[in-house]
């Protein structure tokens, strides 16, 4: 008797962890991947709607490694007027005249030991949708691509572009 | 506890773990309120002109900025004293900005309590109300500092007058007083010229070290070198042994004390048919006869004959005297000597230039501040303000003295040895993090320009001072003024050059008072006993960068000891102690002792011993100089055994290159076969090379602190190093050659062809890339060690530990390339970064890198620009023809691993 309730309740312990396991990997997978943000802001109305160029934001893009994520005072430009109603330009609002940032959260991430450059593939002609997908139609920012070695080198072999290892690793 | 509960504990343990487990929230994407200023790209580096404050010379700096933080600092190309160069503590003085031991924030010092926080406000109006109250009861409220020039001493003046405080003169431990009081003397002259190496055809160094530490060692070592590219002879004599005695066309080695009998003989052996020297004055120096002066000086007759034929025949001679030949008994008539030799040679105003003068005026040790002090205490001290002490702590009595004092406040950016002095201790700001204007020398005219914010809560000592006299005017204005005032380019060339007309000099000669003071010499005794040196050193210069990590860490070139305070002698003086390398020995001279590990160093004569300037303060200031500098020579009383032993970290295995193609190639390649098991490489458009000339090279070291700024490279400490873990990427290796001289030459990976490590590599981390580099991937690297086995140059390190930086060291970091993690292997990547970098601003403008647009950081920051970097498919590039010159040669080329980096052999 002691000895079957011990088993079980070893048996049943191991069964807990594997489905919390199993769980939390889901529930990481999920989240990880599409983080939500600290304020509604819709690329679908922006970049799709609007029709707003890429670069109208993301000012860096064509000029540095980095794309950058706007400036608030960029944003403000137009939600100085427009928009006000809205839920997240309030929010924004709120921020903005706290002197404070949106501390939005990353989607698309590389490891440190990657030295990937924007400008470098803008220039090249690589359009912003085959690393980011469609974000016209996006909502909310989500990973499309698995930003992984293979898929990067499998697209600079098929461009001709280098694959030497210290294009990316320094 | 039972087998089966252990594990059960352990399970419900670990897996209670794992629940608790949150994936942290770090992954922020913050963005700016305000896009920076025009001009500023995010994520692009940018350069900023400054000025290096880490020693009087005050090079030109160009800095730059990554991310908002300075991360290099590179030479001025174009600033006339350092044209793009930086000396090793150049290099390494960005670290002081970073340095986890910088004052925070204003603090009160109470003895035996902890620091109690102050905030400004609180600590600016402590002082006024002190400084009143002195005032009124009629104590004295004065100030002690270190050199300053340009914007702060004019600064500083103001204040002094509105504050009503009494000014010390400048205190700082070298200054080379003595030589400013002989020209004080002669010419009434109270300064340094500056000495124009590249006009004189004949150079003759008596104890200086113009490639180390004497004056302004940049701009010396590249006049030095383009004097010797026109032909000129180089004649050095110094006691103890130099990065110049080792780099001079001739060195002859002088006793102790000897440099005034030979500066004597010079000077009456000016032949008379030309009429240039008085015979009044030939009468009233003192009679020496030769057999005197050869004992005095340790040369032989043949030495001595021939060293005067030089000088006498040579055009443009130029003659420095200093440091070791001043700073001892017979340092003033020693100083006098050479002044009327500069004189009656006609150097003066021709290689001796005092047009522009190094800005030395009225400049005192501590040891000579103690009088001054003392003068005032007898009057009552009120509030002492301590502006960036240097060296007081050597000299006991000054604390005492301050003691007295009613307020002791300390002005520094570092935490020093004065802070026990202090009452209140102000943080000040670097000169990286505030506007400033210096004096490079009395023509130039250098700035300083914020790079960054303030890492603390400091304020520049100009805004503490404009504060405490009632200024509304902040310290940036206020300098900002001065630059505009300097012309409309300054901000953007860091610098300005103002005319300066030679001033009118007269030998003022006083017949009567240079014959009783020459006659007062002092003769070394025929037994003549042995001889400490305590002489200014490359890393140590006057200890004013003790704290920076970096500068123990790359060890000195001349011996490869990094850490660890030692004495070295001849092996003939060790094996009459009967000690070996680490023997710790306790030499006692007439003024104190000291006590340090041994070493034992070939090129030293014999009966003398040499230590680094800042080994033991208490000597330099208890020595009863005739002179005004800190004594660096001190007769010995008694040497002992102490009986302990201090492993040293001597980073070389041997300085015998023991017949392999190291320093030469007696390599036959016309009967080489050339067959290889490798495969060929296909190189295009880029096969970037190294040239070396070793002619060129000193040994400064400036290439290594470069190579570990710009690369992130780990600091491991004096324990790592016992266990030869170092992790430099550049070394200076030092071969003793036949003739007993000295051949530095840097080492690291050479970029190999057919490289050894790649084909042993299970896991192709290390492979031939198409630019010709040999790459090392860190991410794919498993640490198996092979490469490093199988490496002939031994230039691979390996991480053993991950050596964390403590905050905010870590700040310094370059971005531009990555952090290496424990267990891989790592070593020179001819900066990939930069040539990542010069690629892309090449592929922006759709064509190759241009010859000279991209260099290595150790290429760049050479003082004599021994190093070339480059394309070497490109015909007409600078690396082709060196590697194609009649001097050059590969190391172990008979290896067949056919090298990248090629080095041109001395010129015989």
């Amino acid at each position: 008797m002691n000895r079957t309730l011990s088993t079980l309740a070893i048996v049943g312990f191991f069964i807990l962890s594997l489905i919390l396991t199993i769980g939390l990997y889901f529930h990481w997978q999920a989240t990880a991947k599409t983080p939500s943000q600290p304020l509604g802001f819709s690329h679908a109305w922006h970049a799709g709607k609007l029709q707003l160029p890429c670069t109208h934001c993301h000012v860096n893009v064509d000029k540095s490694r980095q794309a950058t994520v706007p400036a608030m005072s960029i944003c403000m430009k137009c939600h100085d007027k427009a928009g006000h109603d809205k839920e997240g330009v309030k929010q924004l609002l709120a921020y903005f005249h706290a002197g404070k940032q949106v501390p939005w959260n990353k989607v698309h991430d590389l490891p440190a030991h990657v030295y990937f450059s924007h400008k470098r593939h803008i220039k090249a002609g690589v359009s912003c949708t085959i690393c980011h997908g469609e974000v016209t139609t996006m909502e909310v920012i989500r990973p499309v691509r698995s930003l992984e070695m293979g898929w990067c080198v499998g697209c600079h072999r098929n461009n001709g572009a280098p694959t030497d290892c210290l294009i990316c690793h320094r | 506890m039972k087998r089966r509960d252990f594990i059960k504990t352990v399970g419900l343990a670990s897996s209670s773990l794992v629940g608790a487990c949150k994936v942290k929230d770090a992954n922020k994407l913050i963005p700016l309120l305000v896009p920076p200023e025009d001009g500023v790209i995010l994520g692009e580096a940018r350069y900023l002109q400054s000025y290096c404050s880490e020693c009087p010379a005050h090079c030109g700096m160009s800095v730059r900025i990554a991310d908002d933080r300075p991360v290099k600092l590179e030479g001025n190309i174009d600033h006339p004293i350092n044209r793009g160069a930086l000396c090793i503590r150049g290099q390494a003085s960005l670290e002081r900005r970073y340095h986890p031991g910088r004052y925070k924030s204003p603090f009160r010092r109470e003895k035996g309590k902890d620091r109690q926080p102050l905030t400004w406000d609180l600590a600016l109006e402590t002082i006024g109300k002190q400084l009143d109250d002195a005032r009124n009861k009629g104590l004295v409220n004065c100030l002690i500092g270190s050199r300053t020039t340009g914007a702060m001493s004019e600064l500083l003046a103001k204040s002094v007058a509105e504050l009503g405080l009494f000014a010390f003169p400048q205190v700082e431990p070298i200054n080379h007083g003595t030589t400013r009081k002989a020209y004080r003397f002669l010419f009434g002259l109270d300064d340094l010229p500056t000495l124009h190496f590249e006009r004189a055809d004949f150079i003759l160094t008596i104890g200086v070290d113009p490639l180390g530490t004497f004056l302004s060692p940049v701009l010396y070592s590249r006049t030095i070198q383009e004097a010797i590219d026109k032909g000129a002879k180089w004649q050095d004599l110094s006691t103890g042994f130099s990065l110049t005695g080792a780099n001079a066309e001739n060195r002859i080695s002088l006793y102790p004390g000897g440099a005034v009998f030979l500066l004597h003989h010079l000077l009456i052996s000016l032949p008379e048919n030309k009429n240039l020297i008085p015979i009044e004055l030939k009468k009233t120096l003192p009679n020496i006869d030769l057999e005197t002066i050869l004992r005095q000086t340790g040369l032989s007759p043949d030495k001595l004959a021939q060293l005067t034929t030089a000088l006498v025949s040579s055009k443009n001679p130029i003659l420095v005297v200093g440091e070791t030949a001043t700073a001892q008994e017979n340092g003033f008539c020693t100083a006098v000597y050479a002044g009327l030799i500069q004189w009656y040679y006609r150097m003066i105003s021709n290689t001796v230039d005092f047009s522009a003068t190094h800005r030395y005026s009225g400049l005192i040790t501590p040891r000579d501040l103690l009088p001054l002090l003392d003068e005032q205490t007898k009057k009552g001290l009120g509030v002492v303000i301590l502006h960036k002490p240097q060296g007081l702590q050597i000299v006991p009595e000054l604390g005492d003295l301050l003691g007295k004092a009613a307020l002791v406040v300390l002005l520094s950016d570092l935490g020093c040895p004065e802070e026990k002095l202090a009452d209140i201790v102000l943080p000040i700001t670097h000169s990286l993090e505030q506007w400033d204007l210096v004096e490079s020398d009395s023509r130039t005219k250098s700035i300083g320009q914020p790079t960054t914010r303030p890492l603390f809560d400091a304020r520049s000592s100009g805004d503490v001072f404009l504060e405490l006299s009632g200024k509304k005017q902040s310290y940036r204005d206020y300098v900002r003024e001065m630059i505009d005032n300097e012309g409309p380019d300054t901000l953007d060339s860091g610098y300005s050059l103002h005319d300066a007309s030679s001033p009118e000099l007269h030998l003022q000669l006083d017949l009567s008072s240079i014959g009783a003071l020459l006659a007062g010499l002092n003769q070394r005794p025929n037994s003549a006993g042995s001889y400490l040196v305590l002489a200014p050193s490359l890393r140590g210069y006057d200890g004013r960068s003790a704290d920076l990590a970096l500068l123990r860490e790359i060890p000195d070139p001349l011996t490869t000891i990094s850490y660890g305070k030692y004495i070295s002698c001849s092996p003939s003086s060790a094996e009459k102690l009967n000690a070996k390398n680490g023997d710790q020995i306790r030499i006692t001279t007439e003024v104190g002792s000291i006590t340090a590990a041994l070493f034992i160093q070939d090129q030293l004569d014999d009966d003398l011993f040499s230590g680094d300037f800042v080994s033991d303060g208490s000597l330099h200031y208890s020595s009863k100089g005739l002179n005004e500098d800190l004594e660096m020579i001190y007769r010995i009383k008694t040497i002992d055994l102490t009986g302990n032993h201090e492993p040293l970290p001597i980073l070389s295995g041997s300085t015998d290159p023991r017949g392999r193609e190291i320093l030469d190639d007696h390599h036959d390649h016309e009967q080489s076969s050339g067959v290889t098991l490798y495969e060929k490489h296909y190189h295009s458009p880029y096969r970037f090379a190294m040239a070396i000339d070793l002619d060129r090279c000193n040994g400064c070291s400036a290439c290594v602190a470069a190579c570990y700024v710009e690369n992130n490279i780990a600091i491991t400490g004096p324990v790592e190093h016992l266990k030869g873990r170092e992790m430099s990427w550049l070394r200076i290796e030092p071969y003793r050659k036949e003739d007993g001289s000295i051949e530095f030459l840097p080492m690291l990976c050479q970029h190999c062809d057919s490289a050894p490590c790649e084909s042993v590599c299970p896991v192709y981390a290390t492979y031939h890339n198409p630019d010709g580099l040999n790459a090392q991937v860190y991410n794919r690297c498993v640490g198996t060690r092979y490469c490093a086995n199988n490496c002939p140059y031994k230039v691979r390190r390996f991480n053993w530990f991950e050596h964390h930086r403590r905050h905010p060291h870590e700040l310094m970091d370059n971005p531009e390339l990555s952090k290496r993690p424990r267990g891989v292997m790592e070593k020179c990547t001819f900066c990939v970064q930069r040539i990542r970098a010069a690629r892309d601003l090449a592929k922006d403008h759709a064509r190759t890198i241009r010859d000279g647009e991209v260099t290595t950081a150790c290429a760049q920051t050479c003082p004599k620009s021994a190093i070339t970097f480059g394309n070497i498919l490109d015909k007409t590039s600078k690396i082709y023809a060196l590697a194609h010159d009649r001097r050059t040669y590969r190391v172990l080329s008979s290896l067949g691993t056919e090298p990248s980096v090629y080095y041109l052999k001395e010129k015989s």
